[in-house]
């Protein structure tokens, strides 16, 4: 490691860490001029005119896409913008779905019909996964129901050509550049600036011999034989379907064990010699910007198995502990040829996202941290690792405001633990105090095998930039359950921590039981005609207010709480505006938590819920959104939310989302958001429901409750109505804000930060995301109407 | 399509619907002077007769034969014989006589159905068969003919300038008449009434277009005795398509020169339909097509029949997405009505059920209900497999799209006048007092001197101004609508 490397990071400020790129991260660094062309290529591109409209106002492909003669055998559509349809009730899904999944974004997995996009992201991640262009077309081709269109194959040549082609990898400690193609290696080694950072200018071919060592890394005990069991049951199926209705196309089916498989680089590209060449370590930051530009951005890939430098943490998962069949399959992208790739791994919330991170911790087994986005998620973190894992408590390093374990020093600093401490902590860049400074310095002066980044989506960009130039992680694990953003920062993830390795499809892991069946409810709340004739003077806040404190929404909770309460079910109200949510404890009397409740109470108030049988509703604000492990809830009454964010919406439901005891065929797990008719909640509503409705979820709008008129609640006479209209309107303008952003800060202070925004920016009214889209739409790349012709 | 929604059948013809036989319920309507001349041709006696229900059949049958209708102690008159005696009774095929209150056959009913059942249906026609001579008929007569039917569907589902132009004057203005599109030239909407048109059986379709034709026919004077003698002539010709299969290729039938002008405008409006196919005009020959068998099919039956198992082709996902599996242009034109159209691939095409499209459709006077019931009756197998007949189109669907109709209905629009630009303050406060007395004013502001009262004050207050001299109020009156929730 570059001592000088290290010290100028020593001293970052906020505008170097902005400029530094990352030391390991090949893709890491996106700063807009070194992000490869490519990525910036877009199917939608193309001009709108040259795309011929039916009668109907649709986007006329019947040209472009004659139907093969066994159309009805073969599972998708590719139109030529780069959408893509699969038919869940084919024959062949399964053999299209995991495929389509590596190349491309999942848009919506409703029932029948599923909708993926082709992105250059996609693609990319599909090349970092070891799938080679020539797959990739020869695949789509085979699923297509007619012959791909010209511009989707020029579209993933185009993407893929110069990705996945060139590797970094560090090997016994020194950093070797590495491919198989040898015309790619030629001009690289041609390059002046690359040349300047050679070592030893020969090239050489790897031992061959190497290879045949690489070994299948297990994640769990017995594990391969289940493996065995789902392959061979795999193939019975097969031939079964084959033999009875010879539904499946035999190029489909031949092809699909090639894809399926642990994607072994292929046969033709393995045997091609493995060129390398090694590189000066100090160089290697050059060495990346030189390749993006080039266009053959280097795929960082850490090959734990021979690192000998930093020492292994031994330890393994508990032999009781199993892992999921999607688990071990997001896993098994991460790790596939034996070394660990960089990436995102999207699972629903409670579909065991911390039992994935702590798989691989322990399969790297090198030093690891762990950076969660609240104290309480480092305590659950910590918790699980004790729970799945053979970890010693002494290996477990807490670094948070509250709970800091002493830094190792001694003997016991060169020994390898994990380290689990929040974004914050890590990012803050004022003072701090003594010991948080020491502890700061042992991350930075360690050697991270793995950096887990945990809800990887609630990042902002900026902050991520400074973790990641503090943290030196020869890879990076991010897990999430909402790859949205209102802002489309999303695609920043993909360079800085490199691409999405894995995307489970809710509704599947819903009807296997992985996770519970929810069923969400809109329920609609006329507005009072008093709170309605205020609501349509007031300015956005104050609407906002008065739209979460209109009485009927008042009583319906309370009538949704009552009744859910008698079926012993446990309940959690989230508010996003506080003066809403303590105005609904207070009133019905029920414990409530938001950001500025110590960590104390939080943890008593959570426990309580968890354990005592006397609490069975809590209040929160967002403080709760994320990362709060609530196993026992199952029923969420949403009345105020963060305007159309889709994200909060999803991370919501994921609160009740853990596989309940009693699964049954039925609903068990019950989503509620109440929203005032005619305000612009309903609006927001609508946008917010998106994702979770591209998720399969239907939402059932519910406008009349029976039995509501035979509970006594309150709010029932006009005086008390009005009364409440008049503490609403007497608040401050503060109070009818929703709760601001809040930092921890390292110095055990909660400073209150307000933000500078616009009311629409803050409710995510803007929808940057959806106009984006929209437009994209509406113009193609020039690229594609020149291959149309 | 498909007839799968008995409960939404409609009854266009606007009687009673429960013969379910469009052509019955339409003679039921005629002057009972003019169905006698009809049930005068043997002709359309037999025709009658094999349209009739079944128990009716038998019942004719009875009466033709023996004279008399089977007493109570032979039968047990339940209340279905009852009902088809209504129904003879209202075509005019028999009598209760006043006297006795025996059923009586009617006597030229008796006579004509008697000749037509001994010479056969084909015998009875007064039609020229003539062998086909040369290539008279052309080639690919049965598809042209579906595709002229299926033109005149699509002109009703989508009414651009292209189907505009494939389809006869006379059937956009039978359309217009039979209220099925709306608007002027240039602008055609459809309505619910077409829209429901367009979810019947072809059988139904078919009935429902002749009929409309006949009720023009008749409104304009036209004696249709001598439209309906032909085309029931022509209709029991079907039997021979039915029958003869090969042998229709080579035979034709003459266009008598002498037919009237009516009597050829129904030619145009048969070959339009596709039912009859002629290639020149001046080959005075017409041919007989397939789809002749549907007017030929009596509907009570038909409602059993193979149309029932309609293999739907529309997959509705929970987020609002339409995936039709067709290409028929007919179909995506109904799907198109209430559905924004996002991709069109050969064999599928792709939507999407917006707030936008689903209130664009209701606008056109659709309802809710037809837009559900057309989509559970053309669900895909498989939704139906996996969710059941009901379910095969998302609860939360069919709920907002109901919910979407249920919103229009929060306003009420009614109509109001709203007074503006008055010449002096003491005038605006003048019509606002009175209107307040007279209990007519809806809404007035003191800052902008506006006023509205409803539609039974304007009087009034012109009244009003009247007796307030000459001093016309330059009151600048304009009718507008205001609404009340």
């Amino acid at each position: 490691m570059a001592t000088k490397e290290r010290k100028r990071r020593g001293k970052w400020d906020t505008y170097k860490a902005e400029e530094a790129p990352s030391l390991y991260s090949g893709n890491a660094d996106k700063e807009t001029s070194s992000v490869p062309k490519a990525a910036s290529h877009n199917l939608n591109g193309e001009n709108a005119s040259s795309v011929m409209t039916d009668e109907f106002g649709a986007k006329d492909y019947r040209k472009d896409m004659p139907l093969k003669g066994d159309f009805t055998a073969r599972p998708l559509w590719v139109a030529p913008d780069g959408h893509i349809f699969l038919e869940s009730f084919s024959p062949v899904y399964k053999h299209a779905r995991d495929f389509l999944i590596a190349i491309s974004e999942p848009v919506c997995r409703p029932q029948h019909i599923h909708e993926y996009q082709l992105t250059a992201y996609s693609l990319y991640a599909a090349v970092s996964v070891g799938l080679q262009t020539k797959d990739i077309i020869e695949y789509l081709e085979r699923l297509s129901k007619s012959q791909l269109p010209k511009g989707v194959i020029t579209f993933v040549q185009m993407c893929t050509v110069s990705y996945g082609k060139v590797k970094l990898v560090l090997k016994h400690n020194r950093y070797f550049v590495e491919s198989r193609h040898s015309d790619v290696m030629q001009k690289l080694l041609k390059d002046s600036v690359i040349q300047s950072c050679i070592l030893d200018d020969r090239v050489q071919p790897a031992q061959q011999t190497e290879l045949p060592a690489q070994e299948k890394i297990k994640f769990s005990h017995g594990n391969e034989n289940e493996k065995g069991v789902e392959k061979d049951g795999a193939a019975a199926d097969g031939t079964a379907a084959a033999a009875t209705d010879g539904k499946v196309p035999a190029d489909i089916d031949e092809f699909y064990g090639k894809i399926d498989g642990d994607d072994e680089e292929d046969a033709e590209i393995r045997n091609l010699q493995l060129l390398t060449f090694e590189i000066k370590q100090e160089t290697i930051e050059t060495v990346q910007k030189r390749c993006i530009e080039l266009e053959y951005p280097l795929l960082a890939e850490y090959d734990f198995r021979n690192d000998t430098l930093n020492p292994n943490l031994g330890i393994d998962l508990k032999p009781s502990t199993t892992l999921r069949p999607y688990q071990e399959k997001s896993l098994r992208k991460m790790f596939g040829n034996s070394r660990a790739r960089s990436g995102v791994i999207v699972l629903p919330c409670g579909a065991g996202k911390t039992l994935v991170g702590v798989t691989a911790v322990t399969t790297v087994n090198k030093r690891c941290l762990v950076l969660a986005n609240s104290n309480v998620s480092v305590e659950q973190w910590r918790a699980q690792f004790k729970l799945w894992s053979t970890i010693q408590d002494k290996q477990l390093v807490r670094f948070t405001r509250e709970a800091k374990d002493p830094a190792p020093s001694g003997a016991d600093a060169t020994k390898p633990v994990v380290c689990i401490s929040t974004y914050s902590m890590v990012a803050y860049s004022g003072r701090r105090t003594l010991q948080a400074e020491e502890a700061m310095k042992f991350i930075e002066k360690q050697e991270w095998g793995l950096l887990l980044l945990d809800e990887v989506h609630t990042i902002p960009a900026k902050m991520f930039r400074r973790v990641l130039t503090i943290v030196q992680a020869h890879c990076k694990l991010g897990l999430t359950a909402t790859l949205v953003r209102e802002d489309d920062k999303i695609t920043d993830l993909n360079f800085l921590i490199g691409p999405k390795i894995y995307e489970a499809n809710w509704m599947e892991l819903q009807k296997a039981g992985h996770i519970a069946k929810v069923q969400c409810a809109e329920v609609w709340c006329p507005m009072t005609s008093a709170f309605y004739s205020y609501y349509l003077r007031s300015q956005i806040a104050r609407k906002l207010l008065l739209a979460v404190m209109n009485p009927n929404k008042f009583r319906i909770c309370q009538f949704l709480i009552k009744f859910h309460e008698r079926r012993n079910d446990k309940i959690i109200v989230f508010s996003d505006n506080v003066f809403a949510l303590k105005r609904y404890a207070i009133e019905m009397q029920k414990p409530f938590l938001y950001g500025e409740t110590s960590q104390n109470e939080r943890m008593k108030i959570l426990q309580n819920f968890q354990y005592n049988p006397r609490v069975n509703t809590i209040f929160v604000s967002k403080v709760a959104d994320t990362s709060f492990d609530l196993p026992e809830a199952n029923v969420l009454i949403q009345i105020s939310a963060h305007g159309g964010s889709r994200r909060q919406e999803a991370q919501r439901l994921g609160r009740i989302l853990r596989a309940k005891k009693h699964s049954t065929d039925q609903f068990n797990a019950f989503f509620y958001s109440l929203v005032s008719q005619d305000t612009v909640e309903m609006g927001y509503s609508r946008k917010r429901q998106r994702f979770l409705v591209n998720q399969g979820y239907a939402y059932k709008v519910v406008n009349n409750l029976p039995g509501m008129e035979l509970e006594d609640l309150k709010l029932a006479s006009k005086e008390s109505q009005l009364q409440l209209l008049q503490q609403v309107l007497a608040t401050s303008d503060a109070d009818a804000e929703e709760e601001d952003v809040k930092e921890e800060l390292a110095d055990g202070t909660i400073r209150i930060s307000r933000r500078e925004a616009t009311m629409a920016s803050m409710s995510g009214g803007q929808g940057a995301q959806y106009h984006s889209k929209a437009k994209a739409i509406a113009e193609r790349h020039p690229l594609f109407k020149r291959f149309r012709q | 399509m498909s007839s799968d929604q008995p409960a939404a059948a409609p009854h266009l013809t606007g009687t009673s619907s429960k013969n379910s036989c469009l052509f019955l319920d339409f003679l039921i309507t005629i002057p009972p002077k003019t169905r006698q001349r009809l049930l005068q041709k043997p002709s359309c006696a037999f025709f009658i007769y094999r349209m009739l229900p079944p128990i009716a059949q038998q019942t004719t049958i009875q009466l033709i034969w023996k004279g008399s209708f089977p007493t109570a102690s032979d039968v047990e008159e339940t209340k279905e014989i009852e009902d088809q005696v209504k129904l003879l009774k209202d075509l005019g095929l028999v009598h209760r006589q006043t006297t006795d209150g025996k059923l009586n056959i009617d006597t030229d009913y008796k006579r004509s159905y008697m000749y037509a059942a001994m010479l056969g249906a084909a015998q009875i026609s007064s039609l020229v068969l003539e062998p086909n001579e040369g290539n008279r008929r052309g080639k690919d007569v049965e598809k042209k003919a579906v595709e002229r039917w299926d033109c005149i569907l699509r002109y009703l589902a989508l009414p651009s300038e292209e189907n505009t132009q494939a389809v006869s004057e006379t059937t956009r203005n039978l359309f217009k008449k039979a209220n099925f599109t709306s608007g002027g030239d240039t602008q055609i909407e459809i309505t619910t009434f077409g829209f429901q048109f367009l979810l019947l059986s072809p059988v139904k379709q078919m009935w429902t277009y002749v009929i409309e034709y006949l009720k023009l026919e008749m409104s304009q004077g036209q004696d249709i005795v001598e439209v309906i003698e032909p085309l029931i002539q022509i209709v029991l010709l079907a039997n021979r398509v039915q029958v003869a299969g090969f042998k229709a290729e080579r035979e034709c039938y003459q266009i008598d020169a002498n037919w009237t002008e009516p009597q050829n405008e129904l030619l145009n409006h048969l070959r339009e339909l596709g039912v009859i196919f002629i290639r020149k005009r001046k080959d005075g020959v017409f041919f007989l097509t397939q789809l002749l068998t549907h007017l030929a099919t009596n509907e009570t039956i038909d409602d059993v029949s193979a149309e029932k198992v309609s293999n739907g082709k529309v997959i509705v996902e929970t987020n609002f997405r339409v995936y039709a599996y067709t290409s028929s242009l007919l179909q995506l034109a109904i799907i198109a009505l209430f559905t924004e159209m996002t991709y069109r691939f050969q064999d599928m095409s792709v939507g999407m059920i917006t707030r936008e499209s689903v209130r664009g459709a209701l606008q056109h006077g659709i309802t809710a209900a037809q837009i559900i019931s057309f989509l559970r009756a053309n669900a895909h197998p498989q939704c139906i497999a996996t969710s059941g007949p009901v379910n095969c189109l998302p609860i939360t669907v069919a709920d907002q799209i109901r919910l979407w109709e249920d919103e229009r209905r929060r306003m009420n629009l009614k109509d109001a006048y709203i007074y503006s630009h008055f010449e002096s303050e003491d005038e605006f406060h003048g019509v606002c007092e009175y209107a307040r007395q007279q209990n007519i004013l809806l809404w007035s502001d003191n800052q902008q001197k506006l006023v509205i009262v409803n539609e039974d004050g304007h009087e009034l207050v012109r009244q009003w101004y009247k007796r307030e001299k000459s001093k016309t109020g330059a009151g600048g009156e304009a009718s507008s609508s205001t609404s009340s929730a």
